[in-house]
C-alpha cells in the first residue's frame, strides 16, 4: 500500500491539546474522503476511456498509468514544498480545493462527452475541448493529491506531537497511524466494492467541503529536510577542491553542538566535503552556525543523504514488484469484464473494477494470518521463536510476486484460448483470484518489510522520506510500466496490447513482466548482497533462490536470530597489563586514551566505553619502552630498547612510518617528544637507545641527525628541552659514576657544550628530574639523595642524606612518577614527597603508606601542576588529586567502593578536563593488581576491562551445575498458558505496541530461550566453564557459550595478609570433580602457587570451588614445588591424590588425610616419576623409597630413590623439548585394521616420554648455524625404566621443536636447515609382541584378549612408523583434538606465526600414506603421498579472526563424541567447538526442522492418498 | 469342499447370530467364503447391517460386496424388492461395473423376465465372451423354463471352450440321463472318469448308464466300473455289490444256453462273493433285513 505523508520527527509545534482531536478526524476525514474519490474512479477509468472516449487500450492504459505515477509523485513534491515554504495546512487547503476543481472538471467532461454508439462502438472524434477538460483533469487531480496526501499524516502528527520524547506521545502516534490506515482500507475498500458498483462518482464533493470547512489553523515553516538534502550535493560540488585525504587533524567537520554524529562515516567519502571546513573561522558565524547551507553542511545532513543513498537500490527493487501487482489494475478490470462475473448470488455480477478488492482482501487476512497462526504455530513447532527477517520477507514477497504474475499469466492464456476456440463460454472470473492471492500476500510480505527496513536503516530525522519511498516506488513503476508498454507496443506492432484483448497477446506481455519480476529476484538479491549492515541478507538470499528454484507458494522458511548466526565461537580482544598511558582528549571529536602494555600492545581506547578503536600487537620481543603523541596526530612507540620507533596514525591506528634505529648495544631507551620544538617546519622526536641519541622527524620518520655515545659508554638518563631554546641538554651517566651534560643543537645535533663531573660515590640509576635544571639521583648505597643542577652548563652536586630527611632510613628509592620540583621516594614502607628548593635544598612535605600507587604530575589551570595518588582503605580506593605545590589543596577527593578481587592499585594515570562550571575536573585511569584497567570519574567506575585475561598461564576445564527441578531456566513455555502468553506478547511487539516493560520482558524471553549461555550442564557437555588462571594470579572462569566471564577470583586478595605476600600461580589441577556418588558436592580445583620466582621459594595450595568462585581452603605447604603430579586415584568424596615433588627429592601426598594415604600406601611400589634437568642435559626416573626422616617431616612425606638416568652427551645434545601424552586422552581401539585385514597393535602407554635434542650449536636462532653443524635427534624412553625405545635423529635440522603426542604417535615440527622449509613428522608406535593375534574376528567378537598384562619392564617389542612432510608455516603451539571416548578421528590444531589456528586432520600425517595408494588404501582413507602439509584456508578455524600473541591451545571434549571444545589463548581468547568428523551424532543447529516437518506430513499425506487410491483401484477393479 | 470344522464354526456362528450374538459379519464372511447357501439368513442379517448406516460404513469396501451377497440372497428368497435395492445401490456406485450387470440381469431373472434376461446376458457376453457364469446361467435358465434341448445346446457350446469344467460334464450328463440318452450321457460320464479318474461316483454313475443301457458287452462293462467302484471304495459301496450281483444275474440270464465261454462271463464266483459281502454287511448293520436282502438275492437265482 501507498504511504505518502511526510512524517517529520522534528515536528515540535505546540499545540492546544483541546483542538487536537477535531483537527485529527476531521484530517483523517479528508485524506479518506480523497482517497475514497481517486480510487472510486481509477479502476473504471480505463472503460471510461476506452468505452466513452474511443481510446485505443494502449493509450488509455499509458494515461492512467501516467496519472497514477503523477498523483503518486507529486506527494514527494508537496512534501518539498509543506516542509521548505508554505507550510502543511496551506497545502492541505491547496490540495483539496484542486481536486475538487479536477473533479468538477471530469463531472462536465462527462457531459459533453463524445457520441459513441453503443452497439458499433463507433465514437465522434474528440473534439479538443472534450480532451482538454479530461486532461486538466487529470493534472489537477494530481497536484490536488500531491497537496492533501504529503501533509494530511504530518500535520495530523503534529497535532499529536506536543513533546517527542514522552512515551504518551509516541504511543498516541502509533494509535494515529493505526486510524490513519485503518481509516485508508476503509475508503479503498469502499471505492473498490461500493463505490465502483453503484457508479456513483459525484458524491465525494461534500466530502472535499466538509474537509475544508472543518480544518483549523496552523501554520508553521521551517527549513525542510529534502533541501537540506539538496545542500549537501551542492555543497560537496562546491567543496570539490577540498582534500580528504591529508591533514585530517587540521579538517574540522561541522556538526551541530549536541548532535549524537561529529565526525562524517568513511564510506561515500566524496560526501564527507560538503560538511568539511578547512577554515572554520571563515565558514562560521559566531554562534557557530554555518554561514551559508548551501557552502557547509551538517555532518547529519549529509549522513541522511548517505543512508538514503543506501537504501535505495534494496527500495528500488519493490519497483517492479508494484508493477506486478498495482499497475495492472487497468488489465485486470479488462480481463474481468471479458470473464464471467457471475456469483452464486442470483442475478448479481461482481463488478470488473472491484475485483482488487480480493487483493485487499488476500493482503489483510495474510497479514491477520501471520501474525497470529502462522508465527506462534511454527515457533511451536521449532521450539524455537520464529521470526522471518526483513530482508527475508522483502526477498519472498518479490518471489511471490513471479508466480503472481505467472499465475496471471496463465489464466490468461486459457481465457484467451477459451474465448477463442469455444467462443460463447466464458471463464469464471474467479480464476483472477489466485493472481490476487498471491498479489496481495506479496504485497503484505514486501511494503511492511520495506517500511520496516526503511524506519531501521534511515535516520530518525529522515523517517518522513521513509514513508514516502515506497510511494515513490509506486509511481516508479507506474511510469515504468507505461513505459513498457510503449515499447511492447512498438515493438510487436500493436500486436499484444489490443483493444479487443482477445484479439491480443496479453498474456505475452504478462509473460514479459513475469520475466522482468524473476530479474528483480536476482537483483535484489545482487543488492541485498551489497548491503552489509543487514545481517538477515545471507537468509533472504537463500530463501529468495529457494523460492526461485522450487516456485512454491507454499513459503515456509525462518530466519535465525542473530545470536543463533554466531553459532559457538567467541573472539575476546584484550591488550594486557598498561605500562604508559598517553590522554588525547583536547580535540574535539572523540575522547581517547593511548597506552602501551606488558603484553607489547600498543592500542587507542575509547574513554567512554572502553572499547577499542585499534590496536597493535607487536612482537613477543619487541617491548615497548615509550609511547607519546607527536603532532597531535600520530601515536609515537619506541620499542625493542629503543631500536624501533614506529608512528601510528592517530584516529585509525594505522602505521605511517617506521624508523629501525641504528644500535649498537644493549642499554636503558628513552623517548622523548618535545612539545615545542620546531626545526625547519619539522618536529624531531629524540630517542635513545643502544649508545645512540637520535634525532627523527615527527612527519616521515626520517633520521634528522645522530649522536655515537657508544666509544664513551654514555648512559642518556634525561633529556630536557628549556622552552624558547633550540638547545637541549642531554644528561647522563658515565660508568654511572660521572654525570655528563651535553648540550646539543636541536637542528645539527652537534654538541655545543659538554660538562662533565665524577661523583665519587658512584649512582645507582634511578633518576627523578624535578625541574628543567635539576634532577635527584640516589648514590650508590642507596641512603644519599644527589641534587644534580646543570644550569648554563655547569654541574654542581648536592649530597643529601635520607637519614637527614626520615628519622631511621633503610635503603631509599625513587618511586618513578615525575613530580615538578618535588620527587617520591620510597622509604620504610613509606613514600615520602621531598620538595627541591630553589638551591637544591630538600625538605620532606608529606609522606604517605606504602600501598599509595601515584600518578605523574599534570598541569593544571594557572601554572599549576596537580597529581594523582591512590590507595587502598577497606574496600574503598580513595583517589585525591593535589596540587604539587601544595599538597593541602585537595583538588578532588574521591571513594569508590572496589571489588576485592582486583587487587590493589597498581599505576594511575590522571587527566583533566573543564567541567561545565570552568572547575577543573579529573578522570583517572587506574592498573589493579589484577590488571584490569578502570576509568574512575566523578566517583564511579565508568568502565572496566578484564585485562589480566591477556595473560592467561593455565587452562582447565570444569563442568557446570546439573539443571535441578525448580532452577529451570527455560520454563517458559512449558505450560500452554505461559506459551500463550509469551507469544501475546511477541504478537504485541511485532505490532509495536508493547510497553517498556514487556520490550524487556520479550528481550528477557529471548535471552532465557537462546540456551547456549545458561548456567546449567547440558545433555551435550557443549556448556562448560574455562578456569583460566592469569599471570596476576587471578582466577577467571569464562562459559563455553558466550565468552563471559562467571566468577572472577583473586588469589591473594587484599584482604588476608598472609606469610606469602605475593603468591604466583604456577599451575591449576582438577581437584575434585564429583560425579556418580559425590554429586552433592561442588567440584574444586588446586591452585599451585609459589611464594617467590625462585623455584626453590615455598608453595602455596589454594582450593578453589568452581561453581561459586569462593576459596575453599589454602595453605602454605612449607616446601617448594618442583613437581606436582596427580595420581590416577581418588579418595571417597572425589578428590584427586596429588604428589607435590620438591627440591630435595621428596614427595608430598595431598589430600593430607588418612584415607589418601591408605589408598596410596596400597599402590605405593607402583608410583614413579621422573624429573628432566633441561641444562645437564639428565633425565632421571625415580621411585618410592620410604617414609620421610627427620623432625619436620610427617608421614605424608616420602623420600624416593633414583631409578635410572639418562645423560645425554653434553657436547653434542642438549634437550630443547619434552612431552607426554595427556594423563586424561582416552583411546578408543587398541589395533588399527587395514583393509587386508591385518592388524596394527597401538602401543599405548601413559610412560613414553619424548624428548628432543638438538647439537648445543643448533641451539640458537634458525639459520644461526650450518647443516653441517646441526642435529636434532628424538628420543621415546619410557619412563619407568629409563628404556629409550626409539630414536630418530634428522641431520641438518634445529629446533625449536613443537610436538604433540597422543594415543601412540608423536607430531613434531622443526626446521629443515638443509631444505630451508619447516618439516614435520609423525612417528607412530606399534606392539609387535601381539602381532600374531591377526584375527580380526576374535577382536571384533571380543574373544581376543586385549587386557593381558602389560609391563614396562617386560621387554617390549615395538615398532615404529615414521615420515616427514615439509610443511609451509611456521608453528607456534600444536594441540590436538579430544573428544570423550576417542572415537572420533583426530585434527592437530596448529598455532600458525599467523595467529590462527589450523586445524590439520590426523590422516595428513599418517605414516601409512604412499605415493600412489592401492583400492583398499584409498578406501580405508589414506591419502597419496605428497611432500608438503596442505594447508587449506577453510580449513583454518580462527576464519579471519586473529589470536593475537597466541601462546596455547587447549581442547576439551564435549560430552557428545563427536564435539571437542578449543580454547586458545594469548593476548586475545577464542573458542570453538570442533567437530573433527562432522557432526554424526547430533544434527546441527541450523537443522530445518521445518523441513523434516514438512517431509513427515507430506510422506504421511502422500502414504494416505496412495492408500485412499489404490484403495479405489483394488475397488474398481473389483467391480469392473 | 465345506470341511467337517468349517461347518461346525459355521454351526456355532450361525447359532450365535440367531440368537443375536452378534458376529453377524464374520458369519456373512464365512458364508461367502464357504459358498454355502444360507439365504434366509443372509438376507435377514446382512439387511439389518446394511440398514444400519454406522455398521456398514464401517465395513469400508466390503460394504459392496455386502450388497452383492445380500442382493443375491434376495433374489434366492424371491424378496426382489430388497435385491432390486442393493442392486440400485450398486448401480449407483459402480455405473459401468459388469458385475452390476449380472447381478441386474440376475435380478431380470429373478422376476421370470426370461427374454430380457437372455437379452442382458447376451450383451455382457458380447463385451467378455468367455465369462463362464454367464454361460453357465444361460444353462441354468434353459433348465429353469424347462427347455433342456436348448440346456444341453448351450451346455455343449460352453464345454466346446471349457472342456475341463466337470461339473458342466456332470449337468450334461445328468440332463442326458433325464431325457434318457444314456449313450450321449455314457459319454460325458466317459469324460468324466477320465478327467477325474479317482472319484468311485462316476465310476459308479457311468456303471449304472451301461447297465440301463443293457446288452451283454454293456453289462460287462458295467460290471467291471462297479467292480472298480468297490475297489476305490474299498468295498463300502453296496450299491455296487449290489449292481455286480444285478449285472451277474442279468449275464447270466443272457447267457442261459450258449457256450461255455459265455457262461464263464458270468462269473458266478463274483456274484456270490458279492452277495457273500452283502449278506455279512446286512447281519452287521441291519439283521432285520437279512431274510430280505437273501430272499432278494435268492430271487437272482444265486
Amino acid at each position: 500500500m501507498d504511504q505518502e505523508a511526510l512524517l517529520a520527527g522534528k515536528a515540535t509545534h505546540q499545540q492546544p491539546e483541546k483542538r487536537s482531536f477535531l483537527i485529527i478526524s476531521s484530517i483523517l476525514a479528508s485524506q479518506a474522503l480523497e482517497k475514497l474519490a481517486y480510487y472510486g474512479l481509477a479502476p473504471n477509468m480505463i472503460l471510461y476511456l476506452t468505452g466513452e472516449y474511443g481510446m485505443a487500450t494502449t493509450e488509455a492504459a499509458k494515461i492512467i498509468l501516467l496519472w497514477s505515477a503523477a498523483t503518486n509523485f507529486f506527494p514527494l513534491v508537496g512534501a518539498f514544498v509543506a516542509d521548505s515554504y508554505t507550510g502543511r495546512f496551506p497545502l492541505i487547503g491547496f490540495g483539496s480545493s484542486t481536486s475538487l476543481l479536477g473533479m468538477l472538471l471530469l463531472w462536465l467532461a462527462t457531459i459533453i462527452q463524445p457520441e459513441c454508439d453503443k452497439s458499433t462502438e463507433v465514437c465522434q472524434p474528440t473534439t479538443p475541448l472534450q480532451l482538454t477538460l479530461l486532461y486538466s483533469f487529470f493534472t489537477l487531480t494530481s497536484i490536488g493529491a500531491g497537496g492533501v496526501r504529503s501533509s494530511c499524516l504530518a500535520f495530523a502528527a503534529d497535532q499529536l506531537q506536543l513533546n517527542t520524547t514522552s512515551r504518551t506521545a509516541t504511543s498516541a502516534l502509533e494509535t494515529l497511524f493505526n486510524w490513519y490506515y485503518c481509516s485508508i482500507m476503509l475508503a479503498y475498500f469502499l471505492s473498490q466494492s461500493f463505490l465502483v458498483f453503484i457508479q456513483t462518482k459525484y458524491g465525494w464533493q461534500i466530502g472535499f467541503g466538509v474537509s475544508v470547512v472543518a480544518m483549523a489553523l496552523s501554520l508553521k515553516c521551517e527549513p525542510g529536510l529534502v533541501s537540506g538534502l539538496l545542500q549537501v550535493l551542492v555543497a560537496a560540488f562546491r567543496n570539490r577542491h577540498v582534500d580528504l585525504s591529508s591533514e585530517e587533524h587540521i579538517i574540522s567537520y561541522y556538526h551541530e553542538t549536541g548532535s549524537s554524529c561529529s565526525i562524517p562515516s568513511q564510506k561515500l567519502r566524496y560526501l564527507n566535503k560538503a560538511c568539511a571546513t578547512s577554515d572554520p573561522k571563515r565558514d562560521l558565524t559566531l554562534e557557530g552556525k554555518s554561514r551559508s547551507p548551501w557552502k557547509l553542511c551538517r555532518v547529519q545532513q549529509v549522513e541522511d543523504l548517505k543512508s538514503l543513498v543506501n537504501v535505495l537500490p534494496i527500495c528500488s527493487t519493490g519497483i517492479i514488484l508494484s508493477l506486478v501487482t498495482a499497475s495492472q489494475a487497468s488489465f485486470i478490470v479488462l480481463q474481468a469484464s471479458a470473464m464471467d462475473r457471475r456469483t452464486f448470488i442470483q442475478g448479481f455480477e461482481i463488478p470488473p473494477g472491484s475485483y482488487s478488492v480480493f487483493m485487499i482482501t488476500s493482503f489483510v487476512l495474510f497479514l491477520v494470518i501471520y501474525e497470529i497462526v502462522v508465527v506462534p504455530l511454527v515457533s511451536w513447532i521449532i521450539r524455537k521463536p520464529f521470526r522471518l527477517g526483513v530482508m527475508v520477507r522483502m526477498g519472498v514477497g518479490i518471489s511471490v510476486s513471479v508466480l503472481c504474475i505467472s499465475s496471471l499469466a496463465t489464466v490468461e492464456y486459457v481465457r484467451r484460448k477459451r474465448a477463442r476456440d469455444e467462443g460463447g463460454t466464458m471463464l469464471s472470473a474467479m480464476w483472477l483470484s489466485p493472481y490476487m492471492i498471491l498479489g496481495g500476500i506479496s504485497e503484505a510480505f514486501l511494503a511492511i518489510a520495506q517500511n520496516e527496513f526503511l524506519y531501521s536503516e534511515l535516520p530518525k530525522s529522515m523517517s518522513s522520506v521513509a514513508t514516502t519511498l515506497s510511494g515513490l516506488g509506486l509511481a516508479a513503476s507506474s511510469i515504468v510500466s507505461s513505459w513498457i508498454i510503449t515499447v511492447v507496443d512498438i515493438a510487436t506492432c500493436r500486436s499484444w496490447i489490443t483493444e479487443d484483448i482477445d484479439e491480443g497477446h496479453l498474456d505475452y506481455y504478462y509473460w514479459l513482466v513475469a520475466a522482468l519480476s524473476l530479474l528483480n529476484v536476482l537483483y535484489f538479491v545482487w543488492c541485498s548482497k551489497g548491503y552489509v549492515s543487514t545481517r538477515h541478507t545471507a537468509m533472504a538470499i537463500r530463501v529468495s533462490l529457494l523460492l526461485l528454484v522450487f516456485l512454491s507458494s507454499a513459503v515456509v522458511s525462518f530466519s535465525l536470530y542473530e545470536d543463533q548466526v554466531g553459532l559457538m565461537d567467541w573472539h575476546q580482544r584484550y591488550i594486557g597489563k598498561v605500562k604508559h598511558a598517553v590522554f588525547h582528549t583536547q580535540k574535539a571529536g572523540r575522547k581517547r586514551v593511548i597506552v602501551s602494555t606488558e603484553e607489547n600492545v600498543v592500542a587507542s581506547l575509547d574513554l567512554r566505553h572502553g572499547e577499542m578503536f585499534w590496536r597493535h600487537v607487536l612482537g613477543t620481543n619487541d617491548a615497548i619502552d615509550g609511547v607519546d603523541i607527536a603532532l597531535g596526530k600520530y601515536v609515537i612507540t619506541l620499542s625493542s630498547q629503543g631500536s624501533m620507533l614506529r608512528a601510528w596514525n592517530l584516529p585509525d591506528g594505522q602505521m605511517v612510518w617506521e624508523t629501525s634505529l641504528h644500535s649498537a648495544q644493549s642499554s636503558k631507551s628513552l623517548l622523548s617528544v618535545p612539545i615545542n620544538l620546531k626545526v625547519d617546519k619539522d618536529y624531531p622526536i629524540l630517542a635513545f637507545g643502544g649508545g645512540y641519541l637520535h634525532a627523527v622527524s615527527a612527519v616521515d620518520g626520517e633520521v634528522l641527525w645522530k649522536k655515537d655515545f657508544t666509544a664513551e659508554g654514555f648512559e642518556v638518563q634525561r633529556v630536557l628541552q628549556p622552552p624558547e631554546s633550540s638547545i637541549i641538554y642531554v644528561l647522563g651517566f658515565l660508568h654511572s659514576s660521572e654525570a655528563v651534560v651535553y648540550q646539543i643543537d636541536s637542528k645539527t645535533g652537534e654538541v655545543v657544550a659538554q660538562k662533565s663531573m665524577v661523583f665519587p660515590g658512584g649512582f645507582s640509576g634511578a633518576i627523578s628530574s624535578v625541574s628543567s635544571d635539576k634532577v635527584v639521583v640516589l648514590d650508590s648505597t642507596r641512603s644519599i639523595l644527589v641534587t644534580i643542577g646543570f644550569l648554563d652548563g655547569d654541574i654542581n652536586f648536592q649530597k643529601t642524606p635520607i637519614s637527614d630527611l626520615v628519622k631511621n632510613s633503610g635503603n631509599a628509592e625513587i618511586l618513578s612518577p615525575l613530580l615538578s620540583n618535588m620527587l617520591a621516594v620510597k622509604v620504610n614502607k613509606r613514600t615520602i614527597f621531598v620538595r627541591v628548593g630553589g638551591e637544591g635544598k630538600l625538605e620532606v612535605v608529606d609522606s604517605l603508606s606504602d600501598e599509595t600507587a601515584m600518578s605523574d604530575s599534570l598541569p593544571v589551570a594557572d601554572d599549576q601542576v596537580a597529581f594523582a595518588s591512590a590507595h587502598h582503605e577497606g574496600s574503598k580506593i580513595h583517589l585525591m588529586v593535589k596540587l604539587v605545590d601544595d599538597l593541602d589543596t585537595v583538588l578532588l577527593r574521591e571513594s569508590i567502593e572496589m571489588d576485592q578481587h582486583r587487587g590493589r592499585v597498581h599505576k594511575v594515570f590522571i587527566n583533566n578536563y573543564i567541567k561545565t562550571d570552568r572547575s577543573n575536573g579529573f578522570r583517572a585511569l587506574i592498573v589493579m593488581e589484577d590488571h584490569s584497567l578502570l576509568l574512575l570519574q566523578q566517583g564511579a567506575i565508568v568502565w572496566s576491562r578484564e585485562e589480566g585475561l591477556a595473560s592467561v598461564t593455565d587452562v582447565t576445564t570444569a563442568e557446570l551445575p546439573v539443571e535441578k527441578d525448580g532452577v529451570s531456566v527455560a520454563k517458559v513455555e512449558h505450560t500452554l498458558v505461559d506459551w500463550l502468553k509469551g507469544h501475546m506478547l511477541k504478537l504485541k511487539g511485532s505490532l509495536l505496541l508493547a510497553s517498556l516493560e514487556d520490550v524487556a520482558a520479550i528481550q528477557e524471553m529471548r535471552m532465557k530461550s537462546s540456551g547456549r549461555s545458561k548456567l546449567t550442564r547440558d545433555h551435550n557437555g557443549f556448556r562448560k566453564l574455562f578456569i583460566a588462571l592469569t599471570r596476576a594470579g587471578k582466577l577467571f572462569a569464562l562459559h563455553t557459550g558466550d565468552g563471559r566471564i562467571v566468577w572472577s577470583m583473586l588469589l591473594n586478595s587484599p584482604t588476608k595478609s598472609e606469610a606469602c605476600e605475593r603468591p604466583s600461580g604456577i599451575n591449576l589441577y582438577q581437584w575434585q570433580v564429583p560425579h556418580h556418588h559425590a554429586m552433592d558436592e561442588n567440584p574444586s580445583v588446586l591452585v599451585v602457587g609459589r611464594c617467590g620466582s625462585d623455584s626453590s621459594a615455598p608453595g602455596v595450595l589454594s582450593f578453589v570451588d568452581v561453581y561459586t568462585g569462593k576459596e575453599i581452603s589454602s595453605s602454605d605447604i612449607g616446601h617448594s614445588v618442583v613437581r606436582v603430579m596427580p595420581l590416577p586415584f581418588t579418595d571417597s568424596t572425589e578428590q584427586r591424590l596429588h604428589l607435590i615433588a620438591d627440591t630435595e627429592g621428596h614427595v608430598h601426598l595431598y589430600p593430607k588425610t588418612s584415607e589418601a594415604l591408605s589408598i596410596f600406601q596400597r599402590e605405593f611400589q607402583n608410583v614413579y616419576w621422573y624429573t628432566v634437568e633441561g641444562d645437564d642435559g639428565i633425565i632421571r626416573g625415580h621411585g618410592m623409597k620410604s617414609s620421610c626422616a627427620g623432625e619436620t617431616a610427617d608421614e605424608y612425606c616420602f623420600t624416593t630413590k633414583e631409578l635410572w638416568t639418562v645423560v645425554f652427551p653434553s657436547e653434542s645434545e642438549k634437550i630443547i623439548s619434552t612431552l607426554t601424552r595427556k594423563p586424561n586422552e582416552v583411546v578408543h581401539t587398541q589395533a588399527k585394521v587395514s583393509t587386508d585385514q591385518d592388524l596394527l597393535y597401538k602401543y599405548v602407554s601413559r610412560n613414553l616420554l619424548f624428548v628432543a635434542t638438538v647439537s648445543p650449536k643448533g641451539a640458537g636462532e634458525i639459520g644461526s648455524v650450518t647443516p653441517e653443524e646441526s642435529a636434532l635427534v628424538v628420543y621415546l624412553i619410557d619412563t619407568i625404566t629409563g628404556r629409550i625405545l626409539h630414536r630418530l635423529s634428522h641431520q641438518g635440522c634445529q629446533g625449536p621443536v613443537h610436538a604433540v603426542f597422543s594415543e601412540n604417535w608423536v607430531v613434531y615440527h622443526y626446521f629443515n636447515l638443509r631444505a630451508h622449509k619447516y618439516e614435520v613428522t609423525v612417528v607412530e608406535i606399534y606392539d609387535q609382541s601381539r602381532a600374531e593375534n591377526k584375527n580380526v574376528w576374535k577382536l571384533v567378537l571380543g574373544k581376543h584378549n586385549l587386557t593381558a598384562p602389560i609391563s614396562s619392564y617386560s621387554r617390549p617389542e615395538m615398532f615404529t612408523k615414521s615420515q616427514s612432510y615439509f610443511f609451509a608455516q611456521s608453528v607456534k603451539t600444536i594441540a590436538v583434538t579430544s573428544t570423550a571416548k576417542g572415537i572420533t578421528s583426530k585434527q592437530l590444531l596448529i598455532g600458525t606465526i599467523g595467529d590462527q589456528i589450523l586445524a590439520l586432520d590426523k590422516r595428513f600425517v599418517d605414516p601409512r600414506r604412499t605415493l600412489n595408494p592401492s583400492q583398499a588404501e584409498k578406501e580405508e582413507g589414506i591419502i597419496p603421498l605428497t611432500d608438503s602439509l596442505p594447508i587449506i584456508p577453510q580449513s583454518y578455524i580462527t576464519h579471519s579472526l586473529k589470536v593475537e600473541g597466541l601462546r596455547g591451545i587447549v581442547t576439551a571434549p564435549a560430552k557428545l563424541e563427536s564435539t571437542t571444545h578449543v580454547f586458545a589463548y594469548g593476548v586475545d581468547l577464542f573458542y570453538t567447538r570442533l567437530a573433527p568428523s562432522k557432526t554424526y551424532d547430533s544434527l546441527t543447529d541450523d537443522f530445518s526442522y521445518a523441513l523434516l516437518l514438512i517431509t513427515i506430513v507430506a510422506l504421511v499425506a502422500a502414504i494416505y492418498i496412495t492408500w485412499v487410491i489404490s484403495e479405489k483401484k483394488e475397488l474398481s477393479e473389483k467391480w469392473r | 469342499m465345506v470341511t467337517k470344522a468349517e461347518e461346525t464354526e459355521l454351526n456355532q456362528l450361525e447359532n450365535q447370530v440367531e440368537n443375536g450374538g452378534g458376529g453377524v459379519w464374520e458369519y456373512l464372511c464365512l458364508v461367502r467364503k464357504l459358498k454355502v447357501r444360507r439365504s434366509e439368513l443372509v438376507l435377514k442379517h446382512g439387511l439389518s447391517i446394511l440398514n444400519d448406516p454406522g455398521k456398514r460404513s464401517s465395513l469400508g469396501p466390503d460394504e459392496w460386496t455386502l450388497y452383492e451377497q445380500v442382493a443375491i440372497a434376495a433374489m434366492d428368497c424371491q424378496s426382489l424388492g430388497a435385491a432390486q435395492n442393493c442392486i440400485k445401490v450398486l448401480q449407483k456406485k459402480f455405473p459401468e461395473s459388469k458385475r452390476v450387470g449380472k447381478l441386474e440381469a440376475l435380478l431380470l431373472e429373478a422376476k421370470g423376465m426370461w427374454e430380457e434376461a437372455e437379452k442382458a446376458y447376451s450383451i455382457l457376453l458380447e463385451d467378455n465372451p468367455l465369462d463362464q457364469v454367464i454361460h453357465k446361467r444361460k444353462v441354468a435358465m434353459a433348465k429353469a423354463q424347462g427347455k433342456p434341448s436348448s440346456a444341453i445346446e448351450h451346455l455343449n457350446k460352453y464345454l466346446e471352450v471349457f472342456m475341463a469344467d466337470h461339473d458342466a460334464w456332470r449337468e450334461l450328463a445328468e440332463i442326458y440321463v433325464s431325457l434318457q440318452m444314456y449313450k450321449q450321457a455314457a459319454f460325458c460320464y466317459e469324460e468324466l472318469i477320465l478327467s477325474q479318474p479317482t472319484l468311485p461316483l462316476y465310476h459308479l454313475a457311468y456303471a449304472e448308464v451301461l447297465y440301463t443301457i443293457g446288452g451283454q458287452e454293456n453289462l460287462i462293462a458295467a460290471r467291471k466300473y462297479y467292480a472298480s467302484t468297490i475297489d476305490l471304495t474299498g468295498g463300502k459301496s453296496t450299491r455296487a455289490l449290489f449292481g455286480i450281483c444285478l449285472c451277474g444275474s442279468a449275464i447270466a440270464q443272457l447267457s442261459k444256453g450258449r457256450n461255455k465261454e459265455d457262461k464263464d462271463m458270468a462269473a458266478p464266483e463274483l456274484q456270490s462273493l458279492a452277495a457273500t459281502a452283502l449278506e455279512k454287511e446286512y447281519k452287521q448293520k441291519a439283521p432285520a433285513k437279512l431274510n430280505l436282502l437273501s430272499s432278494a438275492l435268492r430271487s437272482l437265482k444265486l
